[in-house]
């Protein structure tokens, strides 16, 4: 019902390009802060697109890497005609593909009498990461359904029909009946709860 | 960190904070980190909540470790002697560029001045010659043409020192020397027509086209 309500209101991502679009003119203008704010923003999101052509986490690593790099030296080219994130999909995407060509050359020169060099190929492209990263990720993200669990009922509602519904906040204020100004300091109390609590939790963590 | 400031960042993960407020957070970033964790945990709960891997600040400071070395390569690099030109001058001011204008205008009037001095009297020179009369047709009777020397005249013109000069006859004296060459002519006519008795000339001669009063 909720969907069938957002898919009825104004599109969202229209509604979601001005902002960016402040970060990236004050990364122009030499504010390396604003650039930082655009990795932390949209580096979990490129990852899981990275990881489906690169699934060694190590490499999808360094792709991600070389994209925000690129994107902040080619960042003049940046028109604003589409959206931020398009823009770093695209180069995202070329990176990744660039790699996996480079290291298919590279696989290819390597000799196939040397078993070493199998052996090292074969990590190279079955690596998904170290234990400890994985299980350490694992368990920050438990943590945090369960803090999103344990939030007042409006809290989550608010926090959830943004996040994984993805609507504005004026579609929520439609949806649950109530002033945009509510829905704002809602989502607000929500991640802050979430925030304290993995801070206690992990002290460090977003260090 | 204050609150108000954290519930600007959470409206700016969400695209919803005002411009104004995008710009005092991003203000208040620089001087405060535990803003930029705030803000990676916000996103760390949306990254969770739709399915992605969590990262963190690490590649944060890869990327910023990154660009500060081709940073500092670039200022490593050796340096090249190289000797830049001064940069032009601008004019100091207004009154500068008048002064300029103003003596651009003096050395042409001045060039124009030397001219007409030093060039007009060479050309005027160089087409007469000291001893060569120059002839003017100046009008022709029927049947035969009338020759005027140019007068060589020597004068003082220059400072005492004697040369020959042209006259150049203009209109006005070449018909005074017709009028006066043609009023003889009339008055010999007339003295004979009055001693023969016959028909007088003078209508033919306003007929040829001197029928202005003879002085």
């Amino acid at each position: 019902m909720v969907l069938q309500m957002a898919q009825s209101i104004t599109p969202i991502r229209e509604v979601e390009a001005d902002n960016d679009q402040i970060l990236v003119d004050r990364v122009r203008l030499g504010d390396r802060h604003a650039f930082d704010l655009l990795v932390l923003k949209h580096q979990s999101r490129l990852l899981t697109l990275v990881t489906r052509f690169i699934p060694n986490r190590s490499d999808a690593l360094d792709v991600l890497q070389d994209t925000f790099v690129k994107a902040y030296r080619s960042l003049h080219a940046f028109r604003g005609e589409s959206a931020f994130y398009s823009w770093l999909y695209r180069i995202a995407v070329n990176t990744a593909k660039n790699h996996i060509a480079i290291r298919r050359k590279e696989s290819r020169d390597i000799s196939v009498s040397d078993e070493a060099s199998d052996v090292e190929r074969f990590a190279v492209f079955q690596d998904t990461g170290s234990p400890d990263e994985e299980a350490g990720a694992d368990e920050l993200q438990m943590a945090i359904l369960d803090a999103i669990e344990r939030l007042p009922e409006d809290l989550q509602r608010a926090l959830t029909l943004r996040e994984l519904e993805g609507l504005s906040y004026h579609e929520i204020a439609l949806a649950m009946n109530c002033p945009i100004g509510t829905v704002r300091s809602r989502i607000f109390r929500a991640r802050d709860q979430v925030v304290q609590e993995i801070n206690e939790r992990f002290p460090g963590t977003f260090l | 960190m204050t609150e108000a400031l954290r519930n600007s960042l959470s409206a700016l993960v969400d695209q919803e904070a005002t411009e104004f407020e995008v710009r005092k957070t991003l203000d208040a970033v620089k001087g405060q980190p535990e803003l930029k964790s705030y803000w990676c945990g916000c996103q760390a709960i949306s990254g969770t909540l739709n399915g992605d891997d969590l990262l963190g600040m690490t590649l944060v400071n890869r990327v910023n470790s990154e660009l500060d070395e081709v940073s500092s390569a670039g200022a490593s690099t050796p340096k090249v002697n190289v000797k830049f030109l001064p940069a032009r001058e601008v004019l100091p001011s207004r009154f500068g560029a008048l002064i300029g204008q103003l003596a651009i205008a003096a050395s042409v009037a001045f060039a124009v001045v030397v001219g007409v001095k030093v060039i007009a009297p060479i050309e005027m020179q160089s087409v007469v010659s000291s001893n060569e009369s120059l002839e003017f047709i100046k009008f022709q009777l029927p049947g035969s043409k009338e020759k005027v020397s140019s007068q060589i005249v020597s004068g003082d013109f220059d400072g005492g020192s004697t040369r020959p000069m042209a006259r150049i006859l203009t209109e006005q004296d070449v018909k005074r020397m017709v009028s006066e060459r043609l009023s003889s002519y009339l008055v010999r006519h007339a003295e004979n027509t009055a001693v023969v008795g016959g028909t007088s000339v003078l209508p033919l001669a306003r007929i040829m086209g001197h029928d202005e009063p003879i002085q």
